[in-house]
């Protein structure tokens, strides 16, 4: 059974790599899940109960997810970060099923074919199945992360379906409570409606304040911004179709007791 | 059609001034100290009686601190603002949606309401003159800028609700007598909203959005500063935020494992926040820092008093009329299934109300017979405190406590286990506590309000009305069903997957797997193969297998999860799999 190459043929150490890596064609699953419903789940009973080590072997005892991927899909971005922040655990969430599956595959053949290498080891990068919207205050607790990521959320077209969206000014406080004061939420979309109604909520919320890519790029996040517009598959499908996509970042700031 | 006495749903008890309100169902009433009435909604004029009758039973009714306004909330969604004085209705306001609960802010000035959804609203005790219904409230918060929004008219109509919730327009009143509208005619009536809206989360009424749980919320409070608010969710959260300024939460009380039904905050020790829910134990936190400090054991206690069970939820109209109204589940959000999470015979805990009486935490349970009372842990011994019971025979529906230290219990004296109406005994009975935590009923010792609460006060119904009250729908609502069906996610064979139940059905609907799995499974696990034997050269394959397949370290990891990586297994699993 001659086995099936690319067009190009790939170099025999990237080759067995390939091996490694999980395959996207047996890992379908249709795009939407309802996070309202009750899914079988597992989640921490609270942030003390989780166990960080499980996820991050090779991490210090202790030391806690920096920057969450919230909806992470196939995980490109969390993987692309992950070597350009060797000190820096990353976490995706996703709530499908097979999709998160796909991820874990993914990274453990990662950590396996790049053993020993310094920076690129992937050890500090790892995926919960979890519904983000209910049970995001499970994982993390109160300031604990720097950075947030939304990109290519379901855009949840109609009206009824509105209240799913994954940004709304309910849930901007539990974001804002677990992004540390500087911390940032960075959104992306192809979808012009949808990233008017994430930036409008963000300006709207008190808690946080429209930061633009020049200064997130002056503040050395370049290499981030970056990762948010080209890392993930979905990133690529628009640049396939030659869509225009809309980054809107915001900063955590505090606000006084009224 | 025979005439049954409808129980008291709720109780409140205010002897600062000599008036007691006593309230139940359909209408309200207070009566003084000589067990007069001195108002009720009986003698309202006709418009309020039939505004009471429209709106269904009154399911949660509250004073502010100067007992001169009451709030209540029925099944529809209108929030109903009372002067105490001579029970008059001042004026009703649209909300967006069902209520759960209200209460009042210390000064009296303002209504917070919570709904089924997950939301909690801020409404001015009066509403603004309709003329100036553009101008919002600002309280901190800018997202009144969003509003489509609503005139604040009171007694209005909601067809003017121009917000979202139009999309799906809501049944009417009375669905049996006008005939169902078809689909072009609801369009009509209620376009949907274009596209590009920027509102979500809409008030009404000039209400402003505290703040919002991505789940039902089941009760909540200010404390007594006034300057928190606490809300509890049925996704196990409890959270306190800053109020007015909701969208800043200062701390989460998290550690519950079923959904919490019943917060409270003890005013002799205001630091502290008593909660109970499906869990088997009430749980005592320090609700600023959300840290743990007790728990306490009840369910043993509290068992063999739970006489009603949970009632299956049929998940497609049922011809039982009450079933319906009183799940309206479909109406919260309408793809959250729910459905019994146990099969009928065992019973649901579900802590009702929790309240404290010098150095005691008085509760009770929905369903349960029982009062109860435990000792407040003193954090120096470390023994469980035993709970203390009194039977009232029958399910209690409400207690509270007047300024005399006595309780006043609220019975649902028509209940039996068949489920026919069989009334014995009566509404109203009253308990004392002692200095060592016992409970005693001392209704026997008379007192003209008791005689009036159950005697005069007592309102003639319908057994359909006795029927459509269902004291009870916590118990079938409110526990989640990690049992379900969830047909767009479970596939058979997901060996490696995380959070995988032992109970997955598997999905009927997909290609039937064939020996050893099927393609999908087959292509999963070759690659997987290739990472374990390599794992499995360099490394210790312990190491390598327990990397992201671990969620939490609450129970042993799933030992088919280590397997999975173990090439030699992989049939074995496969073959488990299939048996399902």
């Amino acid at each position: 059974m001659a086995k099936r190459k690319r067009a190009t043929e790939p170099p025999p150490a990237q080759d067995e790599a390939q091996n490694l890596l999980p395959q996207k064609r047996f890992y379908r699953q249709r795009a939407h899940a309802n996070p309202f419903s009750d899914h079988t789940l597992d989640y921490p009973k609270s942030p003390q109960h989780m166990d960080w080590h499980a996820h991050y072997p090779e991490a210090a005892a202790g030391k806690r997810p920096e920057f969450a991927d919230i909806g992470c899909g196939f995980g490109g971005l969390s993987i692309t970060l992950a070597p350009l922040f060797p000190d820096s655990l990353i976490l995706g969430m996703e709530i499908r099923v097979q999709v998160s599956q796909y991820v874990q595959d993914r990274i453990t053949a990662l950590r396996t074919a790049n053993m020993g290498n310094p920076t690129a080891h992937y050890q500090n990068v790892s995926i919960v199945r979890a519904n983000a919207m209910k049970f995001l205050p499970n994982y993390f607790e109160k300031g604990s992360l720097s950075a947030l990521f939304f990109l290519f959320p379901d855009p949840h077209f109609k009206a009824r379906k509105h209240k799913a969206r994954i940004i709304s000014p309910t849930l901007l406080a539990e974001y804002a409570y677990v992004l540390r004061p500087g911390g940032i939420v960075y959104t992306i979309t192809d979808v012009k409606d949808l990233h008017d109604w994430m930036r409008t909520h963000l300006e709207n919320f008190p808690l946080f304040e429209p930061v633009s890519e020049e200064e997130l790029r002056a503040d050395g996040k370049g290499e981030i911004v970056d990762a948010v517009y080209t890392s993930t598959e979905e990133g690529k499908k628009v640049e396939r179709n030659k869509g225009e996509k809309w980054l809107a970042c915001f900063r955590r700031i505090d606000v006084p007791r009224i | 059609m025979e005439s049954v006495r409808l129980p008291y749903s709720q109780l409140e008890i205010q002897s600062s001034i000599p008036v007691i309100a006593g309230i139940w169902t359909l209408s309200d009433c207070y009566l003084s100290r000589t067990g007069e009435i001195i108002a009720s909604t009986l003698n309202s004029p006709e418009n309020v009686q039939e505004s009471l009758k429209k709106s269904g039973p009154i399911r949660c009714a509250v004073l502010d601190n100067s007992n001169t306004h009451l709030a209540t909330l029925a099944d529809d969604k209108r929030l109903k603002v009372w002067k105490l004085d001579g029970l008059e209705l001042l004026h009703e306001r649209e909300l967006p949606k069902r209520p759960t609960s209200a209460v009042f802010t210390v000064d009296g000035q303002t209504i917070v309401v919570a709904d089924k959804f997950g939301d909690v609203f801020s409404y001015p005790l009066h509403p603004p003159p309709a003329d100036s219904a553009a101008a919002p409230e600002s309280d901190g918060s800018k997202l009144t800028a969003l509003h489509v929004s609503e005139g604040a008219a009171p007694v209005e109509d909601s067809s003017t609700n121009t917000a979202l919730e139009t999309v799906e327009p809501e049944p009417s009143a009375e669905p049996s007598k006008k005939k169902r509208k078809s689909k072009k005619q609801k369009r009509h009536e209620n376009p949907p909203t274009p596209r590009n809206s920027l509102a979500s989360h809409v008030p009404t009424s000039n209400g402003t959005l505290v703040l919002g749980h991505t789940s039902l919320l089941t009760s909540f409070l200010l404390t007594p500063d006034g300057k928190y608010i606490v809300t509890a969710d049925r996704d196990e959260h409890i959270r306190v935020s800053w109020f007015p300024q909701g969208f800043c939460i200062e701390s989460f009380c998290l550690g519950h494992t079923q959904f919490v039904s019943a917060i409270h905050i003890p005013s002799a020790h205001p630091d502290a926040l008593i909660s109970g829910g499906g869990d088997a134990e009430l749980k005592i936190w320090d609700w600023f820092s959300g840290k743990h400090k007790f728990d306490i054991l009840i369910l043993d206690s509290v068992k063999p008093y739970i006489k009603v069970k949970p009632k299956p939820y049929k998940r497609f109209a049922s011809a039982d009329p009450t079933e319906r109204q009183s799940s309206q589940i479909e109406e919260i959000n309408e793809t959250e299934a729910v459905e019994s999470a146990r099969p009928e015979s065992e019973e649901q805990l579900a802590v009702q109300k929790i309240r404290t009486l010098s150095e005691f935490i008085l509760f009770t349970v929905t369903g349960g017979t029982a009062l109860f009372a435990v000792a407040y842990p003193d954090g120096k011994s470390s023994a469980q405190p035993s709970v203390h019971a009194l039977d009232f025979g029958k399910p209690v529906l409400d207690f509270t406590v007047d300024l005399d230290d006595l309780i006043w219990v609220s019975i649902d004296f028509n209940w039996s286990t068949e489920g026919n109406v069989v009334p014995e005994g009566k509404a109203i009975q009253v308990a004392k506590l002692s200095v060592d935590g016992q409970l005693a009923n001392v209704s026997s010792t008379s007192s003209p309000v008791l005689d009036a609460l159950n005697e005069k006060c007592l309102v003639e119904g319908s057994t359909e009305q006795l029927a459509s009250l269902n004291f009870y729908s916590a118990l079938t609502s409110l526990p989640k069903n990690t049992g379900e069906f969830d047909a767009e996610e479970e596939e058979s064979g997901n060996a490696t997957g995380t959070g995988i139940p032992k109970n997955i059905k598997t999905n009927t609907r997909k290609q039937p797997q064939g020996p050893g799995g099927g393609k999908k499974e087959q292509g999963k696990l070759r690659t997987q193969k290739a990472v374990a034997e390599k794992l499995g050269g360099q490394k210790n394959v312990d190491k390598g297998s327990a990397v992201v397949t671990k969620e939490e370290d609450e129970e042993e990891p799933n030992p088919k999860r280590l397997k999975s990586e173990d090439p030699a297994t992989h049939e074995d699993v496969d073959v488990q799999m299939l048996d399902r």
